[in-house]
C-alpha cells in the first residue's frame, strides 16, 4: 500500500516526521525539482536517508529546504543501509538548525559581498526630489557644520546643536563655548537609540526635560537626526519652533 | 512522539492521563489546567464521541525553558470515567511520550488497578513500546481514603518499578509534583 501526494499539501517538515507518529516501517521517496530522496523508517525510528550524492544527517539537511516535489510511502519497504544514528526528531532539529546557520551564513556573504561592491561603485546621486527627505550620505562634514552655524545663529538660547546619523554617528556639532561632551554624547547616543527603537519607525520628535533645561531630537530626512540643548529659561514651544526651522534650513541646503 | 513544528519553533509531547474508571485523571487535568497561567495554557477541549469523551488541554511549562531553541510544549489527554472500549484506550495511547498512570488508593479497588495498569503495557507493546524503557509515573491517588493501600503495593503486583507520588487530586495535592515529574523524565529521555 502506498501513501502519496505533493510537497504543497504536506510540508516537508511534517511529513518527515509522520511515518515517526505511526511507528511505520516504509520508504519515503520524495520526487524533488532537482533530486530524488529516499529515507527509510524501521518501527517510525528514522534509520537511512539519501538525497542526490548526500546520505545521513547531511541528506537531512539538504532535504528540509524542499518546497516543491512529490511524495510517495511505501509502507514495508526496508533497507539494510543505515546512515542515521540519532532519534528522527533531534536529526530533524538538527538538521533545520544546520540548514538555518547556512542560510545565515550565506546571507553575510551575500551582503559583504555587496559592500564591496558598493564601495568600487557608489551608486548614482539620487533625484532631486528624492534628496529633500533624504540628504544624500556623502554631505560634507564641513558644508554641514556652516549650515547648522548659520541656523542656530538665530536662536541665542541654544546652548549645543548637532547633527548625527539615526545609528548614532556624528556628523558635525556647534557650540559657542566649551561644554561637557561627554554628557551631550551619551543624551545623544540615547536618544537614537529612542528612534532606532521606537516601534513604528516614524518617530518625528523627542523632547527631555528637566531643571537645567531642554533638550530635543528631531528627524532630518529619513537618515539624520537634529539634536538640540537650551537652558532652562527657554520654553519647550520655543525650542520646537528652533528645531523646526533649523531643520528646514539643513533639509533645504542639502537640495 | 514528539512533534515539531518548524514555523512556530515548538517541539510538542504527549502526555497520557491512563487508569481505572473513577481514579482521578479528569480530576488531575482540571486541577492542572486551572494551576497554570492563562498565557501558557490552552484551552480545555472536550472531544465527544458517541461511545467515549476526551478531554484535552495544552501548555507552555515555564520551568523546563527550551530545547535547541524551540519552545517545549505538552499535551495532555485523558478519557474520563471508565473506558468500555478497547480501542479508545489503545488509540489515546498512540504516540504518547509519557505516561501517568492514576491509581486509585481504596483497598476495593486494588484488582482494578492491576488489571488497568497490565491493559495499559499491553496497548503500549501493541505499538511497540518498550514499558520499561518508557516514561511512566505511578501516582497513588485519593490517599486521603480509609485503609489507603500501601505505597509500593502495586509495583509488586505489576513487578514494575516506577517513580511513584502520593496524591489528593480533589485538593490538588501531589497534581503538580506528578506533572512536573513525568515532563522532566521526558525531556531527559529526549535530549540524550
Amino acid at each position: 500500500m502506498a501513501l502519496s501526494g505533493t510537497l504543497s499539501d504536506l510540508g516537508i517538515v511534517d511529513l518527515v516526521q509522520f511515518p515517526g507518529t505511526g511507528k511505520k516501517t516504509g520508504e519515503l521517496v520524495i520526487a524533488g525539482l532537482d533530486d530524488e530522496a529516499r529515507l527509510f523508517y524501521d518501527q517510525g525510528g528514522l534509520k537511512h536517508v539519501v538525497c542526490g550524492d548526500h546520505s545521513g544527517l547531511d541528506a537531512l539537511v539538504e532535504l528540509v529546504s524542499w518546497e516543491e516535489g512529490e511524495f510517495e510511502f511505501r509502507l514495508g519497504s526496508t533497507c539494510d543501509e543505515a546512515s542515521m544514528e540519532i532519534d528522527l526528531h533531534r536529526a530533524l532539529m538538527l538538521a533545520l538548525k544546520t540548514r538555518d546557520e547556512r542560510r545565515e551564513e550565506a546571507r553575510k556573504q551575500a551582503e559583504e559581498a555587496q559592500k564591496i561592491a558598493m564601495n568600487h561603485h557608489p551608486p548614482a546621486a539620487p533625484p532631486v526630489a528624492e534628496r529633500v527627505t533624504q540628504p544624500p550620505p556623502a554631505m560634507e562634514d564641513l558644508q554641514m557644520t556652516e549650515i547648522l552655524s548659520a541656523a542656530v545663529a538665530h536662536f541665542p538660547y541654544i546652548e549645543y546643536a548637532a547633527i548625527f546619523h539615526k545609528n548614532g554617528s556624528k556628523i558635525c556639532i556647534w557650540t559657542p563655548e566649551t561644554v561637557d561632551e561627554q554628557v551631550y554624547n551619551r543624551i545623544i547616543s540615547g536618544v537614537a537609540n529612542v528612534f532606532g527603537t521606537h516601534p513604528r519607525k516614524e518617530l518625528q520628535k523627542v523632547y527631555l526635560t528637566d531643571n537645567l533645561g531642554t533638550c530635543l531630537g528631531s528627524a532630518v530626512g529619513e537618515n539624520y537626526l537634529l539634536f538640540l540643548a537650551a537652558g532652562d529659561d527657554s520654553s519647550l514651544g520655543v525650542i520646537s519652533i528652533a528645531a523646526a526651522k533649523i531643520c528646514t534650513a539643513i533639509s533645504g541646503a542639502s537640495e | 512522539m514528539p512533534y515539531i513544528s518548524y514555523d512556530k519553533k515548538e517541539i510538542s509531547f504527549k502526555i497520557v492521563y491512563y487508569g481505572p474508571g473513577m481514579s482521578g485523571k479528569t480530576t488531575n487535568l482540571m486541577q492542572i489546567h486551572r494551576s497554570l497561567a492563562e498565557n501558557l495554557r490552552g484551552e480545555m477541549v472536550s472531544l465527544d464521541t458517541e461511545e467515549e469523551r476526551t478531554l484535552f488541554f495544552d501548555f507552555f511549562p515555564l520551568d523546563l525553558g527550551r530545547i535547541s531553541g524551540y519552545a517545549v510544549k505538552f499535551n495532555l489527554y485523558t478519557i474520563p470515567g471508565q473506558v468500555y472500549y478497547e480501542a479508545s484506550r489503545k488509540l489515546m495511547l498512540e504516540g504518547a511520550d509519557g505516561v501517568v498512570f492514576v491509581a486509585d488508593s481504596n483497598p476495593h479497588r486494588f484488582d482494578r488497578n492491576v488489571s488497568a495498569y497490565e491493559m495499559m503495557i499491553d496497548n503500549l507493546a501493541s505499538y511497540s513500546v518498550d514499558p520499561r524503557a518508557f516514561p511512566i509515573v505511578l501516582q497513588y491517588n485519593k490517599r486521603d481514603c480509609q485503609g489507603a493501600i500501601e505505597k509500593g503495593s502495586l509495583e509488586q503486583a505489576i513487578s514494575m518499578d516506577v517513580p511513584s507520588i502520593n496524591a489528593v487530586a480533589t485538593e490538588g495535592k501531589g497534581v503538580m509534583e506528578t506533572i512536573r515529574t513525568i515532563s522532566k523524565m521526558i525531556i531527559e529521555g529526549f535530549e540524550i
